[in-house]
Order: structure tokens, then sequence, then C-alpha cells
């Protein structure tokens, strides 16, 4: 509070200044005000609407989506108490649907949501982020043209995700790809993208191939910031590029593998836009968020309802996993700092 | 015989030394070529569609899918300014997709600064708590919240139009807002002391010498968010009257109507382009600070 004071030297030609100024604007009356009350009012301009937006907002969507999670929505607009109901319904659908078009005995239309899901954090944390922490390390090793690739590894990052999922989809169409042949080469039936689980390993192969730029451009950049004295002390100890890798690189740069690995397991619960624009839903490709999208984009007060209940036992049960591995990971090298 | 034992352990280590070092050159060049091979399939599908946006429709589906067009032309892209899907023009889109881009990103960007420059330059109770606010609902993921954003613009009264979706747009405590918030907290205090010296007002300090002082993060910010509003795709097409998309969702209706509907590929093609060429002008342009701030916005997240 005290801090609020910026020193105030104000010379007497300035105050003559200030005041004929007032007067000629007519403030006479702020005159008075002291310089705490001016700073709170202009703290309170100046915020009225960000903060107002955000509590109205976060306040609004939250309450209302904590109550559709317990109510049956009506056509007409109504809601009506439900209880546990819904909850009850999305575990009867997880175990005991006999809806399957997947094809595999032990799934149904509901659990393979669920397996899709998880699916994207295996996918980013098992796959794209080893990948792209070797690439990285290489990259930052005086590659050449490496300014070149880095230029073009970020493209799938400002590209409209609609232009982007049309031209990966493009090469693997039946009449016109240049990699149709190619797939069905490789054992993939004729239309993989319709057909589970080839539809969703379409879906995993693009995520990896359009999220591996952005990975590479973090990874990259946080190996740049590692003092060069640091390598050089492990040269002088003899260390090799193995031994570098692994306990100089990876212990300066752990701060960004954990936001990656973070970001990875939020994927479970966010993402959607792809699946939906590489095949339309179809193939059995759907994400716990693209049900709760689609839920949305029908526009009908039942769905509302349902998806409400699913995004809250999801983000109930998903978030405390993701804060507990958060937590873990980050005590590992809490020391290393540079 | 000490002299011999260094010798030959010094002839170790240079012949280790050399099995590192091939392994290492190895392994680079071995990464170059992966490099080579991941950079050629991100750009050639992009070629291709160029390539092919140069075809009539004939040519395409008559089989020319691979070669360069007999004759180029290029009539594609005025053709699909013109053309409709569900009574609105692709012209309309792009201006749609302009004023939804241009005002979102002057209102979330300058709702940013406000607001990182209050918390950050003034002390005051609860900024600890907007604070702290601001970052846990940025960490902690909430969804099926979506259907009550629905409601909630209904409930306002501004479902389904430019307003709500401004609206949602204006929520400013995002990336941009922390972003905002380190680089006031960097500049030094003594710039709004001397201008307070000077009889100048809060808001003329703010306006006229923090926001200059900020400009290159201030470009930044609006350049990413420009680049995130030009491509959203959910916001628009869950809060934006049905008759009125912008170009990001338009992609899909055309490549609906245009492309598994009639075959028309060239047009589908000239239509992407037209909505990638843009962002590639703002890229090619501000493409070290895109980048230096995606690092900065992803270390922070």
């Amino acid at each position: 509070m005290s801090d609020i004071s910026i020193e105030n030297n104000k010379t007497e030609n300035n105050q003559k200044d200030k005041s004929s100024r007032r007067k000629f604007f007519n403030f006479d009356s702020k005159k008075h005000l002291s310089k705490k009350t001016r700073d709170y009012i202009f703290i309170i301009i100046m915020l009225l609407y960000p903060v107002l937006q955000f509590v109205i907002t976060w306040a609004f969507v939250n309450i209302n989506s904590l109550m559709h999670a317990f109510q049956y929505g009506r056509i007409d607009g109504t809601y009506e108490w439900a209880g546990f109901d819904q909850f009850v319904k999305i575990f009867d659908d997880l175990f005991n649907s006999q809806l399957n078009t997947t094809g595999v005995s032990w799934l149904n239309n509901t659990s393979v949501i669920l397996l899709n899901s998880l699916g994207f954090a295996v996918i980013t944390i098992f796959i794209s982020l080893p990948l792209s922490l070797l690439f990285s390390y290489f990259l930052s090793k005086k590659m050449p043209l490496a300014n070149v690739f880095r230029a073009i590894f970020f493209l799938p990052n400002i590209i409209p995700v609609v232009a982007l999922t049309f031209a990966f989809a493009m090469g693997f169409d039946s009449t016109y790809g240049y990699l149709y042949e190619f797939m069905r080469m490789i054992g993939f039936s004729d239309n993989f993208f319709s057909v589970w689980p080839t539809s969703q390993i379409m879906v995993y192969i693009y995520c990896i191939w359009a999220g591996l730029g952005y990975n590479i451009i973090l990874l990259s950049g946080a190996i740049g910031r590692i003092p060069k004295e640091l390598f050089e002390s492990a040269k002088l100890d003899h260390a090799g590029y193995f031994k570098e890798f692994f306990h100089v690189v990876i212990p300066c740069i752990w701060p960004t593998i954990v936001t990656l690995v973070i970001l990875g397991m939020t994927n479970v619960l966010t993402l959607y836009l792809q699946p939906l624009l590489l095949t339309n839903g179809e193939g059995n490709t759907y994400t716990i968020s693209l049900d709760i999208f689609l839920a949305t984009a029908s526009y009908s007060p039942a769905q509302y309802c349902s998806a409400a209940a699913k995004g809250l036992l999801c983000s109930a049960i998903w978030a405390p996993v993701i804060m507990l591995v958060r937590h873990f990971m980050s005590k590992k090298y809490q020391g290393v700092d540079y | 015989m000490e002299d011999l034992k260094l010798a030959y352990q010094g002839d170790i280590k240079k012949k280790n030394k050399k099995k590192i070092d091939f392994g290492y050159h190895f392994g680079k060049w071995f990464v170059f070529c992966l490099f080579v091979i991941y950079a050629v399939t991100l750009l050639f599908p992009f070629l291709w569609m160029l390539i092919n946006s140069f075809k009539t429709g004939e040519e395409f589906i008559t089989g020319n899918i691979f070669g360069f067009p007999k004759q180029w032309y290029g009539l594609n892209f005025v053709e699909i300014l013109t053309y409709e899907v569900e009574g609105q023009t692709v012209w309309s889109m792009i201006l749609l997709s302009l004023v939804v881009t241009i005002l979102g990103t002057v209102i979330n960007v300058f709702l940013s600064a406000c607001a990182a420059y209050c918390l950050s330059k003034y002390k005051f109770p609860g900024r600890n708590i907007i604070y702290g606010l601001a970052i846990f609902t940025m960490v902690v993921p909430i969804v099926g919240t979506l259907p009550s954003q629905v409601v909630m613009l209904e409930t306002f009264g501004i479902d389904e139009s430019l307003i709500g979706v401004l609206f949602l747009y204006s929520g400013c405590f995002g990336f941009n807002f922390i972003l905002l918030y380190s680089s006031f907290s960097s500049i030094s205090n003594s710039y709004i002391e001397a201008a307070q010296i000077d009889c100048a007002g809060r808001f003329k300090t703010f306006f006229t010498i923090m926001l200059p002082m900020a400009k290159g993060p201030l470009i930044a910010c609006s350049i990413l968010q420009a680049i995130t509003y030009w491509n959203d795709y959910s916001t628009p097409r869950l809060f934006m009257p049905s008759d009125m998309t912008t170009l990001a969702v338009g992609l899909q209706k055309l490549q609906e109507s245009l492309g598994s509907g009639s075959g028309d590929y060239p047009m589908v093609f000239a239509s992407m382009l037209i909505a990638i060429f843009p962002i590639l002008i703002l890229y090619l342009c501000f493409q070290k600070r895109i980048i230096e701030s995606t690092n900065a916005g992803g270390l922070k997240g």
C-alpha cells in the first residue's frame, strides 16, 4: 500500500501550470482529492472492464456449467434437477453401452472416446517430445540452415487449422492423394479415414506432424539459453555428447519439458478440432472435447447438460492428475539454476 | 615409462574422441536428412495446392494431378471471391474476417495492456488475487463449459452476433497479459516519476510514455493475437450468426460444397491459399518476433 506513492516533487511552476489547466478544464474539485484517491480512480477505470468481464464470464460459465451437470434440459429451454443421473448415465454408457461400430469387441462407442483422448497424451509425451528433444539438440549444434528449418517448422502454428487439415487429408485422398497408394501398400484398408483404428492413427499422425514444430521451437529456444560455459566445462570433464545431452541439456531445460508434458496431458481434455476437421466425426475419432463441442453446436439443452456432466467429471479426475505430475516432475532437478 | 603410459592414455582418448565425433557427426547428418524430409512434408502439400490452383477444374479432374498446368489459369483466384456459399460470397467472408480480427486484436491487446500496466505498476488490495486467478484459470483446464458460454451469451442477448464474439475475445487475462505484465515490470518506475514531475496525469503517462515504451511486446502480442483470431474456427462457428461466416469457418463450407460436392478442387485450393496469404505476409515480416514471443509464452505457461 505504501508503494502506491510515486515520488511527487513538483516545482512551483509546474503546480501553477497544473492548477491553471485545472481551472481551464473546470477540474477544480479534483484539486482536493489526495494522490492516493486519484491512484485508485485510475486503477478502477483501467481495471473495471477487464476484471468485470473476467469475473462475469468465469463465474457465470462455471456456476451455470456446474448446475447443468446436475440437471435435465428440455427442448423449451427449461431445466429440471436430475441429481447424479447424468453421471450415472455416463458410467452406464461407458461400461454397458451395446453401441459399437469400432469393430473391436472390448470397446464400445463411448469407451473408444476415452481411449482416443488418452492416446493424445501418450503420443505427445512418448513420441513427439523425445523426437523433438533430439531434433532440438542437433538444431542447436550449429546445424546448417538451422534458421530456415526453424522458420519452416513453425508454419503449422500459423496456418488456419482448416487449411492444414485439408492439405494433410488431400494427400491421402483416394482419387487425388499422392500418398494414398503408399498407405494401401503398408496395409491400410480402402477408406482408412472412416474406419477405426486407422482413422484414429491418421489423426495421431497428423497431430505429430503438425505439432512437432512447436515443440522444436520451444525446446531449441530453451537449449539456446543454456550458458555456453556449461557445455565447455562438460567438455573439460570429457563428457561425450550422450552425457552432455542427459547431464547438461535435460536438467537445464527441464522446466520447458515439464511444460510440454503438461500441455500434452491437457490435450486429453481439450483437443477436438483436428479429429473434427480430418474425419468429420466419422470413424469413431471422437474425443472428450469433440463430444462436448458437438453437443454445444447442436444448441439443444438436453445435450448441454450431459456435456456439462462429462466435462465436470473428466476435469475432476484429470486435472488433479495433471497437477500431481506437474508437482512431481518439477521436484526433479529442482536445484538447477543458471 | 610414465611418459609412455601417458602417451598411450592420450591415444585411447583420441580414439574415443574420434568414435564419439563420428557418432555425433553421423547423428547430426542423419537428423539433418530427417529435417529436410520433415520440411518437405510441411511445404509440399501447399506447393502442390499452389500449382494446382492455377489449373481449371476440368484439367484437374481429368487427371493432371501432379504435372504443371498446361495453361496457367489465374481466374480461380478471382472467381472464388464472388463464389457464394449459403448466400454469402467469399469476398464478404474475407471482409468479415478482417473486421473480427482487427477489432478483436485491438480490444484484446489494449485491455491486456491496461490490466498488465495497473497490476505491474500499482500496488493495491486485491492485486495478488487478480494475478493469481489469472494464472490459475490458465493453468487449470476446466472443460465442458462451452454450452454454458452459449447460455451466457443468450442471457445477455448477444448470442449469434459480432458483439458476442468480441465480448468473448475481450477476455484479456491470458498469455498477452502475462507477457505485457513482465515487460511493464521491466520498465523502470523512474519514467513514471519523471512524467509526474512534468505534471503528466496517470492516463497521459500510460498512453504517451508507457505504451510507446512497450511497443515491441505490444506489436508481438498483436501479431500473434491477430493470427489466432484470423484462424479461429470454434468461436465464430458457435457464436456468429449462420449467415455471417468468417473465412476460417467458410473454408470448411467451401471444401464441402466445391470439393467433395462438385470436385472443383482448384477453386478450393485457391480459397485456402487466400486464407493463408495474409498470415504468410505477416509471418515473413515479423518471423523473428513471432517465434521469440511464442517461446516466451510457452515458457510462462
